[in-house]
């Protein structure tokens, strides 16, 4: 029954991650040549002379290929999780982790520092600021919660903190306008700032590897915590706070979690949008909403969903790389639909 | 010491000059090697290899590997230029479309294909993603950045710069004394002086270039003043009113190979206000080539040169005509 | 499952909002008692649940016996309220498992597992169990949640409405269920709407209007002569130990 069938989301699931990440390494702007890379990895034991060909796959693949997967899959996970999160707090199927305005804080930060020139001295200050930005932009999410706790209030404070949420992604959203029409009045820097605003892959290394997974993994960690309790808010505030939970401390938690989870994400590869609205939905479809294996199987298709619209993003349109961005709403979008589109089966298995 | 090993070598009976490069050889090879170890961009050899990635380094390079030819034949300079940038065969905004097709890499600004190139030097534009220099150390790569020019005096130091860069400074010296001279042919002096005409650089989209353009820099060095100097920094949309106060003796647009001086004339029409200034209805419209407007390399000096005696063809334009 | 102590309210007003919802209610609910809550819309019987269950503070007054912790007193009293806006897909199984939150944290145990399953059955629900809540009818979902709530060991259960869309059958089963609970021990208080009904269940009234406490007791007790009319604006009569309404009062 659901036991069995939950096994085989999770083989499929598992499967494809990983046949998505060999095909990644091996795909992509160019084709990298099995004996090429046989032979590279050889030589690299320290064995045998190599050819040039080789060696040349062999640093593709480790300088360039396998960090680039390596943070998409990161990525991919630490959204698609914020996004089960974020669901299941604001008890809304639309939310996004993009709700609180972590991300559009973290990509603005980064376009700024970019635009200061920060970055050509240590290229490392690009991903802290984008890191800094985010988290900032929690902070501001948390305290909004902590001062709207009034019960007298007639909004709830869940709903207080989505509306503010709103409300900075709007200010943001002016400030990028503003950074466009700043654009025009200094050539050069501000212009290509902007492309800090859309989230990407290209030439990520390992330092990319360690932010994303670090954060990854505390948030995975917290994240797995807090889903238990989020399963009982799904059931209303009111019938949750009977059932023992600290709404308050749920919500401050909560938040946290995604807002690292976002950071980390944001400071490794920008803004990738519809990761985290839509692999949830799909999870759900597949696994049930309890919260716990929400949390697990989103991770797995969050990392698929990215490494997967990487790979097409470098392949489609080779030698030329498109921005990740559209692929993971493209490839997202599509995979709900056919998902949607399958005759409903009810809850019974 | 030196004087004992050589004493030592010679007492094995070894000749004097090769005792002496026998035991100064070693130590002048190990101070080279540490050097270069050192040293992480220290290049023993001049650049064979060099990637270029942006349209104005693929000009510049171009142009001091041509000058660096005589006496050798000039291809296997330029194939010292293992990669261009896409720009470069494109004739809207290349001025090296001919030359470029000689250059057998293009560059798409993916990072594998800099390791397939094989560069020993890339040559990168300044507002290049971090994360592609972070990648260009960490597989130990030369590289030199651009900056972003917007004077002639920044593109003749850039060129020097260049040009020491890849070991050719008398190529590049070259390079910018023709700079040099074809502007000043450009700005003849003993003209009997008369008022700087004023010019106005407008895109099609109705976009002018204010200071800190290069089309500022072109408008200065053929002697006429640009008409949005004061009022606008970088490239700025104006209101139709701001438009018209500026009232340009001259208008300027950038034109393609494959477009005519009316298409291109025609193509201003769309924008508002432009009917009304006093240059477009006496057909005072100068069309020169984008790639040589936008040009930041040596081909700088045609757009000049060509401003210039477009502006001296014209009949002067007195005060009163140019209200 | 027999309460150490009793749960009540002492002296307590709730104002929300600016408006009265409680003011100056007293009452104790003792272990193995069924109280009948009722009043008309608006008369606070939510409010007056809602804070002995811990989930608002009253203005004035305090809760007695409450427990020392939240989850502590979330373990000796269950609420249950009249509907639950259920936001995502669980299945039944999950939903009523959520009822020992207090007592797993998320951990649940086979022993949980097994308590679930048999509150279901206690329902006649166990063959909903794989079901998906969102699928289900009202009555089913409502029979649903009165597994929730039943499947805790508390001490007191709080239910509000909690026979809304059942048919009759459910509604009787429910009646049984309670009363074998209340005899092992549980305290009740119970708010309906149907009279005649909670007279089946209880002779113990407590009857609330415009946030006050305007009758206590067994029914005759509870609305005395008059009272019925002020109150539910209906024409009522009580012979021989029955409710009868005979239509709407005349204003």
């Amino acid at each position: 029954m659901m036991p069995h069938r939950k096994q085989s989301v999770w083989i499929i699931s598992i499967v494809t991650l990983a046949v998505v990440v060999v095909a990644s390494l091996i795909f992509g702007g160019s084709v990298l040549n099995w004996d090429d890379l046989t032979l590279g990895f050889t030589n690299h034991l320290g064995g045998a002379a190599t050819t040039e060909s080789a060696s040349m796959a062999w640093t593709i693949l480790t300088e360039l290929r396998i960090p680039r997967a390596l943070t998409a899959a990161l990525v991919g996970s630490a959204l698609a999780v914020a996004g089960v999160l974020a669901q299941g707090l604001f008890r809304e199927n639309l939310a996004s982790p993009t709700v609180l305005g972590t991300e559009a804080g973290g990509s603005i930060a980064a376009a700024i520092a970019f635009m200061l020139g920060w970055a050509h001295e240590n290229p490392l200050l690009l991903p802290l600021a984008a890191f800094a930005g985010a988290i900032a932009t929690t902070l501001m999410a948390l305290g909004i919660a902590k001062r709207s706790q009034s019960q007298d209030s007639i909004t709830s404070s869940t709903t207080h903190i989505m509306l503010s949420g709103f409300a900075i992604n709007a200010l943001l959203g002016a400030g990028t306008s503003y950074l466009i029409t700043m654009t025009l009045e200094e050539p050069g820097r501000s212009g290509r700032a902007l492309s800090f605003l859309i989230g990407g892959l290209a030439a990520k290394g390992y330092e990319h590897v360690i932010i994303a997974g670090v954060t990854l993994s505390m948030g995975l960690i917290a994240g797995l915590k807090v889903a238990a309790a989020l399963d009982v808010l799904g059931l209303g505030e009111d019938t949750a706070q009977s059932l023992s939970i600290d709404l308050q401390r749920l919500r401050r938690h909560t938040i946290a979690v995604i807002g690292i989870l976002v950071a980390g994400a944001v400071a490794a590869a920008g803004a990738l949008p519809f990761v985290g609205l839509i692999v949830p939905h799909i999870a759900r479809r597949l696994i049930g909403a309890s919260h716990r294996g929400l949390v697990a199987l989103a991770a797995v298709q969050g990392a698929t969903l990215v490494v997967a619209a990487d790979l097409a993003a470098r392949w489609l349109r080779a030698p030329i790389e498109l921005p990740a961005s559209i692929l993971t709403s493209a490839l997202g979008a599509t995979f709900f639909l056919l998902l949607l589109a399958r005759p409903s089966k009810g809850g019974s298995e | 010491m030196l004087q004992k090993s050589q004493n030592k070598l010679r007492v094995q009976g070894l000749p004097q000059q090769l005792s002496m490069s026998a035991t100064v050889g070693p130590w002048l090879a190990g101070i080279l090697v540490f050097l270069a170890f050192f040293h992480g961009n220290f290049c023993l050899a001049k650049p064979q290899r060099i990637l270029s990635a942006t349209l104005a380094s693929d000009e510049m390079l171009t142009a001091i590997l041509a000058a660096s030819c005589e006496p050798r034949p000039c291809q296997s300079a330029l194939a010292r230029l293992v990669a261009v940038s896409r720009f470069a065969d494109d004739q809207r905004y290349s001025n090296i479309t001919a030359m470029a097709s000689g250059i057998k890499g293009r560059f798409h600004g993916d990072v594998e294909q800099v390791v397939r190139f094989k560069p020993d030097l890339v040559i990168l534009a300044s507002f290049s993603r971090p994360e592609i220099i972070s990648r260009l150390q960490s597989m130990q790569i030369a590289k030199f950045m651009m900056t972003d020019l917007v004077s002639i005096e920044a593109i003749e130091s850039t060129i020097k710069s260049l040009g020491e860069r890849i070991d050719e400074p008398e190529a590049a010296a070259k390079v910018v004394t023709e700079m040099k001279s074809s502007l000043a042919l450009a700005s003849e002096k003993g003209e009997k002086t008369r008022a700087q005409p004023s010019v106005l650089h407008i895109y099609d989209d109705g976009t002018i270039s204010g200071r800190n353009t290069l089309f500022d820099a072109i408008s200065t060095a053929a002697g006429a003043t640009n008409a949005a100097h004061d009022l606008v920094n970088g490239w700025q949309k104006l209101s139709v009113e701001a438009l018209l106060n500026l009232n340009p003796s001259f208008i300027v647009v950038g034109g393609t190979p494959n477009t005519s001086r009316d298409e291109e004339s025609a193509k201003l029409k769309a924008i508002p206000g432009i009917s009304k200034l006093a240059a477009w209805s006496a057909g005072r419209i100068i069309v020169i080539p984008d790639s040589e407007l936008a040009a930041v390399s040596p081909h700088i000096t045609k757009a000049v040169a060509k401003l210039k005696s477009a502006l001296k063809n014209e009949p002067p334009v007195t005060e009163a005509q140019a209200k | 499952m027999s309460a150490n102590r009793s749960l009540g309210v002492k002296d307590v007003s709730c104002v929300i909002a600016n408006h009265r919802s409680l003011d100056q209610i007293s009452a104790m609910l003792d272990p193995g008692k069924i109280t009948a809550l009722i009043g008309p819309n608006g008369a606070g019987k939510s409010t007056l649940l809602k804070v002995l269950a811990g989930i608002i503070s009253p203005s004035t007054g305090e809760v007695v016996g409450r427990g020392t912790t939240a989850l502590e007193h979330s373990k000796i009293c269950t609420w249950l309220p009249p509907t639950t806006q259920v936001a995502f897909d669980y299945t039944v199984f999950e939903v009523v498992r959520m009822g020992l939150f207090p007592w797993h944290q998320g951990r649940p145990t086979r022993r949980h597992d097994e308590l679930t399953m048999a509150a279901l059955t206690g329902l006649c629900a166990h063959e909903l169990a794989s079901r998906s809540i969102m699928q289900l009818s009202s009555g089913e979902k409502q029979r649903v949640m009165l597994a929730r709530a039943l499947v805790a060991p508390s001490s007191y259960l709080l239910l509000d409405e909690p026979l809304t869309n059942l048919d009759l059958q459910t509604s009787y089963m429910m009646l049984e269920i309670l009363k074998a609970r209340a005899k092992s021990g549980t305290g009740i208080i119970i708010s309906l709407h149907d009279i005649a009904l909670a007279s089946e269940l209880t002779n113990d009234f407590v009857c609330l209007h415009q946030g006050r406490l305007v009758g206590h007791g067994n029914l005759h007790q509870a609305l005395s002569e008059g009272l019925a009319e002020r109150v539910f604006g209906v024409r009522a009569s009580h012979t021989s130990g029955r409710w009868f309404i005979s239509g709407v009062a005349a204003t």
